[in-house]
């Protein structure tokens, strides 16, 4: 199965430009159907940017964030750098799987893809995850780092532990269920001013701020047993709909604040 | 060539049925109508590639299933609880006062059996919609446990909060939640599905599974939840999973004063 993928992805991907000290770029050439397609990547350390722009390629511009840049002689030899991070990608179907494989050294990417495109992310460690002019599933896990949506449209799941989050909705998918969560960061949330959603909010020492109305909705009641004991408490979430009822957004962070705007 | 005859050709083109010369012929009909050549290439590529993609098929046990559904419903059916004729109406009329009341008395110790035979096939009809009701409960669960297996995030958790819908729910589908909650790749997903077993916490099995899955989780949301779940049923059995986690160096420190709390208060 890997060996079918590596085969794709040398007949689809190849290396436009190497060189040894600027950034290189990877270009994959992506046939997309009538299915949008869908790019998963996980970045070992780094961060992560992705655009979408009017183009059919996806390009992949990959960078060592701190260049080992000494130049010294050894043996009365010249010693050459190494600043070249080992990246391939897999192509199967509509599916894109970008791999980079370089450990411990930060590689920040930036990756453009066609606007249609659903976005499978997660960084590691040391980066921001940033998405741009995407309309698609966006998929993020950042557990050190910020992530930021910026004119999206589609739907988005979004967790951060120490970083922020903020998103900024074009459009949203009318059927499709949202769940931002961070434990430390804020949350900020743009969405267009007439959606329909049911949201379901938390923010357990901090704050929640909106510019919409939300309408209270009665919480459910929950029955858990204990010991022969039967105990009866509604469930703990602020619960509320934003226009009439909509898919459920979930949004929820322990120390930081939840602010919701309007477009 | 003509329009009208390009227009027919079309479709050939499409599907590759053309001689080379034919195709040549409707290609430069169509040029001269201001489509270019390269156009036509791209159209014909991406109508070759939708001809060889394979259409998926379901799969050989779901096929088997809902044939084994239908089945079983045209046997019932065949089978079938006898059907309530309508009883033929009888005008009898009574002349005398002391027949009446005789009638009265009939009618009503008729009355008393009848409500007692009916009783005994209301049951049976109730059953038949009863066995539907289950059945699209079946099928609703099928697709729960197939979308709790998608790729996307988003039918995941629609596939938990679908979970919401069934009153009692069974093995399978506390199971695939439990799957949900342990292996997840994404932690948003594991937390609602966290919150979808709550409901079914008195089960003895859940609870051994929300302790034992105390282990498998890293985000420090979900091991919260777990904290506060773990006290509100007063399981003192999650202390020494707790204590486990709590020898990792690398704690969020929020969740470590909550699960010393948690201990503290268990123990």
């Amino acid at each position: 199965m890997i060996k079918k993928f590596l085969l794709s992805a040398s007949i689809f991907a190849c290396i436009v430009s190497y060189t040894f000290c600027q950034s290189e770029q990877l270009v994959i050439n992506f046939t997309q159907t009538l299915l949008p397609g869908q790019l998963t990547f996980e970045n070992p350390k780094g961060s992560i940017k992705v655009t979408g722009y009017d183009g059919e390629v996806i390009l992949v511009t990959s960078m060592l964030r701190f260049r080992d840049t000494e130049k010294k002689v050894i043996n009365g030899m010249r010693r050459i750098v190494q600043n070249t991070p080992d990246i391939s990608a897999e192509v199967n179907g509509n599916n894109v799987i970008l791999l980079c494989r370089t450990i411990g050294k930060t590689v920040d990417f930036d990756i453009k893809v066609p606007r249609n495109f659903s976005l499978k992310l997660k960084s590691l460690d040391n980066g921001n995850v940033e998405v741009t002019n995407i309309n698609g599933e966006i998929e993020v896990e950042n557990t050190d780092g910020d992530i930021l949506l910026e004119n999206v449209a589609g739907s988005a799941v979004l967790s951060s532990v120490y970083g922020k989050i903020s998103a900024v909705f074009r459009e949203v998918n009318p059927n499709s269920p949202m769940m931002f969560t961070s434990f430390e960061g804020d949350i900020t949330i743009t969405f267009p001013e007439k959606i329909n959603a049911r949201l379901k909010m938390k923010s357990e020492r901090g704050e929640i701020l909106s510019d919409f109305d939300i309408k209270p909705v009665k919480r459910q009641s929950v029955m858990t047993n204990v010991e022969n004991t039967r105990i009866y408490s509604l469930e703990d979430w602020i619960v509320g709909s934003i226009n009439s009822e909509g898919p459920e957004y979930i949004i929820k962070n322990y120390n930081g604040d939840i602010y919701l705007h309007k477009r | 060539m003509k329009r009208q005859e390009i227009k027919e050709k079309l479709l050939d083109l499409l599907h590759g049925n053309l001689s080379p010369e034919e195709k040549e012929e409707v290609m430069a009909g169509l040029e001269k109508s201001g489509i270019s050549r390269a156009e036509i290439e791209s159209i014909l590529s991406v109508s070759q590639i939708i001809d060889k993609t394979p259409s998926p098929e379901p799969s050989e046990k779901m096929d088997k299933r809902f044939y084994a559904l239908i089945e079983e419903e045209k046997r019932k059916a065949l089978l079938g609880e006898p059907e309530i004729k309508p009883k033929r109406s009888y005008s009898v009329s009574f002349l005398t006062p002391g027949l009446r009341i005789a009638a009265g008395i009939a009618l009503f110790l008729l009355g008393w059996f009848a409500s007692g035979w009916l009783g005994s096939v209301t049951p049976a009809e109730n059953k038949q919609i009863a066995d539907l009701t289950d059945e699209v409960k079946l099928l609703k669960e099928t697709l729960v446990l197939t979308m709790m297996q998608q790729s996307s995030p988003v039918e995941r958790i629609k596939a938990v909060n679908m979970t919401g819908d069934f009153d009692k729910a069974d093995n399978q589908i506390i199971e695939s939640l439990m799957r949900v909650l342990n292996n997840d790749t994404n932690n948003n997903v594991r937390l609602v599905a966290l919150d979808a077993l709550i409901r079914y916490s008195s089960l003895p099995e859940v609870r051994e599974g929300l302790i034992a899955s105390i282990g498998n989780q890293t985000s420090p949301l979900v091991q919260l939840r777990l904290a506060e779940i773990m006290l509100a049923l007063n399981e003192k059995r999650a202390v020494p999973e707790f204590q486990k986690v709590l020898q990792n160096a690398g704690l969020n420190y929020s969740v470590r004063d909550k699960l010393n709390e948690a201990v503290v208060i268990l123990l």
